[in-house]
């Protein structure tokens, strides 16, 4: 079968997509402000910018899912701007989803078999090839709620393929992934590419965005502010200030004052086991952490890292081995009273009550007959860590940006006065600039001499501040100790893919 | 050349679950002539309920729409007949025609306010739209108020042919549930149940679907209240129009599995067989039984004793062959 086929239905050459003076208000709010550019056919465009920018919103409206307010959208000669999503997907483009949405009570074929419309043997032999180009074809009649994160994402695209797009739009379908499973979708996408598809791409992944794409526009508050090569935007000084940030540097993460690790530890695994049902999630993990220390962990997605970290704030119940905390043994306590002898969690995906107000969130982890007087303490000992919360008080969680409400979620975890905290996925989906915010306030709590255990995807930014490493393969413990050799990415690789028990090294 | 029997992904394709559906259909209409004036009565009602609840099974399990107006459908249909053969002296096969004809049309009126409804604001509407009807009807003189009607006896079938057309109908009613379980239609209709953004955003019309099993379901109830009017021969419209119908269809397909073809069939012989009529003289039993069902069910199997039992004869399966 040829390649063609599975993409592009008739063969032709991808029509150009041009966009002039679009906008979109939501209220008062302007989420895409007098946005234009012009796509020749089967060429990539990124759209990058920070978190709220409106590039999100920008996709939808090439979609179809939003109307816009003013501007038009012309694909190949026909105007798109007051199309329905359905007549968007007709005349060829088609959207994949930040999110992963897939129709859970359905099974990876009827997925893709949605999209593809048309009935008998030819749409079948469509569909077959989009799942097999995907690499979904052992797991086809599978229900699609019972797929991993990887999977996911590979049905979202194969869901956009199936509908023979002519132009695809791409939100973050690299964010969450790392390692061999970013450049399985990178190589996916280029594939796509190559066959004279049109790829709009938003994207905070900068590997993706450099490989990729013919040329970048950057947005912020819904405007375009920058336009060029990848090359060209990574060197753009206004670029940097909004987006970047002093990330993508390689920072010297000299600390003034090595951590000391005299006396017992604080917290210590031993031979720790956790399984859901009859999937093994840790395997005699054994792990250490000394008081004003950070710790990181790192491993590939279902490597184990967010049982680890349920497994030392008490979310989970561990199988076998135990957990120490200070003199005590806490392996038998639940989550709450591990959390008022100090183990604070913040889990991924933030959970901020939506509702509620940024005071009020930050309150709920305080007890109930807390006096006044240190309420307001405790407040404003969060606030000194992160100003930008002081400022937006009153403010509904739910109307918080997603770095804010990372910041909350942090918050939160130290408003209780910690001696350990357990940070989750913290830089997931977030821009390059919010992330440095985040680790300047890492660095800030552990001067308070709090310890810090942090659960990451992203790499580089991790190691920088991390005092130890631990890389986790498939529920085993790959390697121990200093963090500087794990910037080396080839040992980095081997430690999250490679067989764990010949290859285990120790600090 | 072998005629596949699955789709690539191993599910059934629609011919050979059709064709073992009329199989059994054919098997029960052969059975009228064997079976007396209890047993007929009670199969009649049986499948009436059948009907009813793979209405409601087709709009809930696959359309996602939870729907607690199937007596605004099913006392449509049954005033629809009461009212066509005692006034126009119309005959049996143009009565149980209109009475589908006018479920469906009342469907369509009803979906203009009650398709922009989700979730359960959906639920409530349909509630609302079916008290609202009895409410009406107990004032409407011409329909008998609150006396209710009566069919002409002259003209209505006896047991026996009453229960042959409750086997067309069920027939008819489980064909449907399996057709949208396999079909292409009901691929789309799931896939706008689990998400109705996304699935727009593959190109299909979202609206017509869940429109199309809102109208299939309103149908399917007429017909079944067509049916129930002439097996009571006189109703009243606190039973007719009363909430009793959707909590009965409600709770057939929860406790035999909702979104599956088979768990409604499973859910009406538990429901009505077992606890109503076997358990007829102890009312007060009969009710204890069917709450601890009811609450052992939503506890343990919350997706019904159908997906429960082809589990566990899944795993047996499996085991004897490891053993073999």
């Amino acid at each position: 079968m040829q390649e063609d086929h599975v993409f592009n239905g008739d063969g032709r050459e991808a029509p150009e997509l041009i966009v002039r003076g679009l906008t979109k208000r939501f209220g008062g709010v302007t989420a895409v402000d007098d946005v234009g550019f012009r796509l020749p056919g089967g060429q990539a465009l990124a759209v990058v910018g920070p978190n709220g920018a409106g590039k999100s919103t920008l996709l939808k409206l090439l979609a179809g899912a939003h109307t816009p307010t003013s501007g038009s959208i012309e694909f190949g000669g026909r105007r798109l701007e007051r199309a329905s999503a359905r007549q968007v997907v007709r005349a060829g483009i088609a959207l994949a989803h930040q999110i992963p949405r897939p129709f859970t009570g359905l099974t990876v074929w009827e997925n893709v078999a949605i999209g593809a419309g048309a009935r008998g043997r030819a749409a079948e032999e469509h569909i077959a090839a989009v799942i097999a180009e995907c690499g979904l074809q052992d797991k086809m009649r599978r229900r699609a709620e019972n797929l991993r994160l990887l999977d996911l994402k590979r049905l979202e695209l194969a869901r956009a393929l199936s509908t023979r797009p002519r132009c695809i739009l791409l939100d973050e379908v690299a964010a969450g992934l790392s390692g061999r499973e970013l450049d399985e979708v990178i190589a996916l996408i280029a594939r796509i590419s190559a066959t004279g598809c049109g790829l709009v791409l938003v994207e905070h992944v900068e590997g993706v965005v450099q490989s990729l794409v013919d040329r970048v526009i950057v947005m912020d508050w819904g405007r375009i502010i920058a336009e060029g090569t990848p090359a060209q935007i990574a060197a753009d000084a206004t670029v940097r200030q909004v987006y970047l940030g002093d990330g993508a540097r390689p920072r010297t993460a000299a600390r003034e004052t090595p951590p000391a690790r005299s006396g017992p530890p604080l917290l210590r695994l031993e031979g720790v086991d956790l399984a859901y049902g009859d999937i093994p999630a840790l395997r005699g993990v054994d792990l250490e952490v000394w008081p004003g220390e950070v710790v990181a962990v790192l491993g590939a997605n279902g490597a184990g890292k967010s049982s680890l970290a349920a497994a030392i704030s008490g979310a989970e119940r561990v199988r076998s081995g135990s957990v120490r905390f200070g003199a005590d043994d806490v392996t038998a306590l639940p989550a709450y009273r591990r959390a008022r002898r100090g183990i604070a969690h913040c889990p991924e995906g933030r959970r901020v009550f939506p509702a509620l107000s940024v005071e009020e969130n930050l309150k709920l982890a305080l007890p109930l007959r807390m006096p006044a007087k240190e309420v307001a303490g405790r407040l404003e000992d969060v606030y000194a860590v992160f100003p930008a919360l002081a400022e937006m008080r009153a403010r509904r969680g739910g109307a918080l940006s997603g770095g804010q409400q990372q910041m909350l979620a942090i918050g939160r975890a130290l408003i209780g006065r910690p001696r350990l905290v357990v940070l989750d996925e913290i830089s997931l989906g977030l821009a390059p600039v919010v992330i440095d915010g985040l680790y300047e306030a890492i660095e800030a709590i552990r001067s308070e001499g709090i310890a810090v255990v942090v659960v990451e995807q992203n790499v580089h930014r991790c190691l920088a501040v991390a005092d130890r490493a631990y890389v986790l393969d498939r529920g085993v413990v790959s390697y121990a100790g200093d963090p500087a050799p794990l910037s080396d990415p080839r040992l980095l690789e081997r430690l999250y893919f490679g067989s764990p028990r010949e290859e285990a090294l120790s600090p | 050349m072998t005629i596949p029997l699955r789709t690539p992904d191993g599910r059934w394709r629609l011919w050979p679950g059709l064709a073992l559906i009329a199989a059994l259909a054919a098997g029960a209409a052969a059975a009228s002539g064997a079976l007396g004036r209890y047993e007929l009565n009670v199969l009649t009602t049986m499948l009436c309920y059948l009907v009813l609840a793979q209405a409601w099974n087709i709009l809930a399990g696959y359309g996602g729409l939870i729907s607690l107006g199937v007596s605004a459908f099913a006392g449509g249909g049954a005033y629809c007949v009461a009212l066509l053969a005692s006034h126009t002296g119309a005959g049996l096969p143009l009565t149980l025609g209109a009475a589908p004809l006018l479920g469906a049309l009342a469907a369509l009126a009803l979906s203009v306010p009650l398709l922009r409804l989700r979730g359960d604001y959906f639920t409530i509407g349909t509630l609302a739209a079916a008290l609202a009807l009895q409410a009406w009807v107990y004032n409407w003189d011409f329909a008998g108020g609150s006396v209710g009607l009566s069919v002409p006896i002259a003209r209505s079938p006896d047991l026996a042919q009453t229960y042959l057309l409750a086997c067309g109908a069920a027939t008819l009613a489980v064909g449907a549930a399996y057709w949208t379980a396999y079909s292409t239609f009901g691929m789309r209709l799931r896939a706008v149940r689990d998400n109705e953004e996304a699935a727009a955003g593959l190109g299909v019309p979202t609206v017509r679907y869940r429109l199309a099993a809102f109208v299939l379901c309103g149908a399917l109830s007429g017909l079944a209240g067509g049916l129930i009017a002439y097996q009571q021969i006189a109703f009243e419209p606190g039973g007719m129009l009363g909430p009793g119908w959707s909590i009965n269809a409600l709770l057939m397909c929860v406790v035999g599995g909702v979104g599956t073809v088979a768990g409604p069939v499973v859910g009406t012989l538990v429901v009505y067989y077992l606890l109503t009529t076997l358990l007829a003289g102890y009312d007060a039993v009969s009710l204890v039984v069917e709450g601890l069902l009811l609450v052992l069910i939503v506890r343990f199997a919350p997706q019904g004793i159908w997906p429960l039992a082809t589990r566990y004869a899944g795993t047996l399966l499996v085991r004897m062959r490891r053993t073999a």
